[in-house]
């Protein structure tokens, strides 16, 4: 009976204490290897360190333990750096922040935190599925032609492309060959998204955007964020379709049969428009009322409300419920009872970052 | 045939001995009124809102639950009777609880009519502030009579121009000693 209480206590105090998950974590570049410098960068919308005045430090215990002891009192080497909003980065090289070799190193497990400690966020670890990786080079590395990284990339995101030059075709109008761009001293890209309906051409204006970096072995590597790339502004991407070539053309690199390379973005969930309800329609001083709002958007964590009516001091709350639904009862009842007459009601509703979802009167019946 | 035709004096007279046969009725009693089933002190054990607007049009939603919330479950509402010569008549109500107060919580009731009507229409529980029962309150239309199941439900129902918007379903059973 003992341990049952005892584990109940526990369940109780870990839910009580659950933290809140980092909303959204990249890597720039998206494909780096341990002795690159690299920037982690961390969405702390939701967290406990959402909007925080204070710095913000890493905390991660693997592949090693860099601050450990510190706990009460992170280090300066652990600090990250603000970017915007609530968009911190960490930039390092991982083999001399963990002081480990390269092939020691595959994966990072950390959580972020406040100089004290007495705020974190969730961790980032296998148990909570955003671990980050080290990507791997093994498919570049065998007879893929391209690879890129991350597989689920979007179009406000770093992109990472690497071509295998020993791999991709040449000579594509006369007899094909194999492996001939491998020959080339540099490597660009001629690119076009959505069926190359917006191309950035390999062309020597464009030299230095479309240029790819020599990782050695015939393998090179591109990092853009496409959005940015191809100044798509508003257009959603669908596909980035792109060839290789040196920059005078004279050496191309092609996928099989001489087609060009297609990389289709990742199925996109569909996006379900929020949808807010006042219930009942019509309602008067006397009663309750009933408000929700379904399929809220990613990092919307909490809504509140300010009521206010003349002669009553303001009727504040929060929602309860999470982003698929978040709902409030309110009783006007009481709020208003002690008001004679009141003709209408305004009604504010605000998520966490802020955001106005209601900003409006509302007529009461007589 | 034959043996049914012997028998068919029998059966006359068994039929005319039944016919004779003189019925006890009993003496008068006056018919249960709604007073008799409804005094009491009742225990709110449900209440939902509805949106009358959204059912006449058939929107959704046209219902929302309210028991769990605001501490509805602690409603409790007495209606208090006397009997007078073995006659049960209203006298006062009153609700208890910290549920919010969506109709009058004290005073005098009464009832539309004492028995079913004969519209087919729900009677009502009139609620007054004055014991002559002449200042009117509220009105709560009588949708479950307690019957072998003992439960009370009322609605409370908002208009506007004559037009129900918005109602308040109570279902309560009698509150435990």
């Amino acid at each position: 009976m003992k341990r049952f209480i005892l584990y109940t206590l526990l369940i109780l105090g870990s839910a009580l204490y659950a933290q809140k998950p980092i909303a959204e974590i990249w890597t720039q570049p998206a494909f780096f290897r341990p002795d690159d410098t690299v920037a982690f960068y961390f969405d702390l919308t939701g967290t406990d360190l959402e909007g925080t005045t204070e710095d913000v430090y890493m905390w991660s215990w693997y592949p090693t333990e860099p601050d450990a002891g510190n706990w009460n009192n992170s280090s300066d080497f652990a600090k990250l750096i603000h970017v915007e909003g609530n968009i911190w980065k960490f930039v390092i090289v991982p083999t001399q922040y963990y002081g480990v070799p390269a092939d020691q190193i595959t994966a990072f497990y950390g959580l972020l935190k406040n100089k004290n400690g007495t705020k974190q966020t969730d961790a980032f670890a296998p148990d909570k599925g955003n671990t980050i990786f080290v990507p791997s080079d093994a498919v570049i590395k065998g007879s893929a032609r391209i690879d890129y990284f991350p597989k689920e990339w979007k179009a406000d995101r770093p992109l990472s492309i690497l071509v295998n030059t020993n791999n991709t075709w040449s000579d594509c109008e006369t007899s094909a060959v194999q492996g001939k761009l491998a020959t080339a001293t540099n490597v660009h890209i001629h690119a076009g998204i959505n069926n190359w309906a917006v191309v950035v051409e390999n062309n020597p204006t464009n030299a230095a955007k479309t240029a790819l970096t020599d990782l050695g072995g015939g393998i090179w590597r591109i990092d853009f964020i496409p959005k940015d790339y191809f100044n798509s502004g508003n257009t959603k991407i669908n596909s980035i379709h792109a060839v290789f070539a040196n920059l005078d053309w004279s050496l191309m690199g092609k996928d099989a049969n001489c087609a060009d390379f297609y990389i289709a973005a990742p199925e996109e969930p569909e996006v379900i428009p929020p949808v807010f309800t006042i219930f009942p329609q019509k309602f008067s001083k006397k009663d309750i009322i009933y408000l929700s709002r379904e399929n809220n958007e990613a990092g919307v964590t909490g809504l509140t409300y300010t009521i206010t009516a003349a002669g009553v001091s303001d009727l504040t709350g929060s929602f309860k419920g999470t982003t698929a639904k978040f709902e409030a009862f309110i009783d006007l009842a009481t709020w208003l009872k002690s008001v004679q007459t009141v003709s209408k009601i305004h009604l504010l509703v605000k998520d966490n970052k802020n955001n106005v979802i209601v900003d409006s009167d509302i007529n009461l019946v007589q | 045939m034959k043996k049914l035709l012997q028998r068919l004096p029998l059966l006359a007279f068994v039929l005319l001995a039944y016919s004779c046969e003189e019925q006890e009725d009993g003496s008068y009693v006056p018919p249960i009124t709604r007073y008799e089933l409804i005094h009491g002190t009742w225990k709110l054990q449900a209440i939902k809102m509805s949106d009358e607007l959204a059912k006449a049009n058939k929107t959704k939603p046209d219902e929302i639950t309210l028991t769990k919330e605001f501490n509805f479950t602690s409603f409790v509402i007495a209606l208090n009777a006397d009997s007078l010569s073995g006659e049960i008549k209203p006298t006062t109500f009153e609700v208890t609880g910290n549920a919010p107060a969506l109709f009058a919580t004290s005073g005098y009731w009464d009832m539309d009519t004492p028995y079913a009507r004969a519209d087919g229409k729900p009677s009502k529980i009139l609620l007054f502030a004055d014991e002559a029962k002449t200042q009117l309150l509220d009105e709560l239309e009588l949708t479950t009579v307690p019957g072998k199941d003992v439960v009370l439900e009322f609605r409370l129902v908002r208009y506007t121009e004559g037009n129900p918007y918005l109602s308040y379903t109570y279902r309560l059973r009698p509150q435990s000693k």
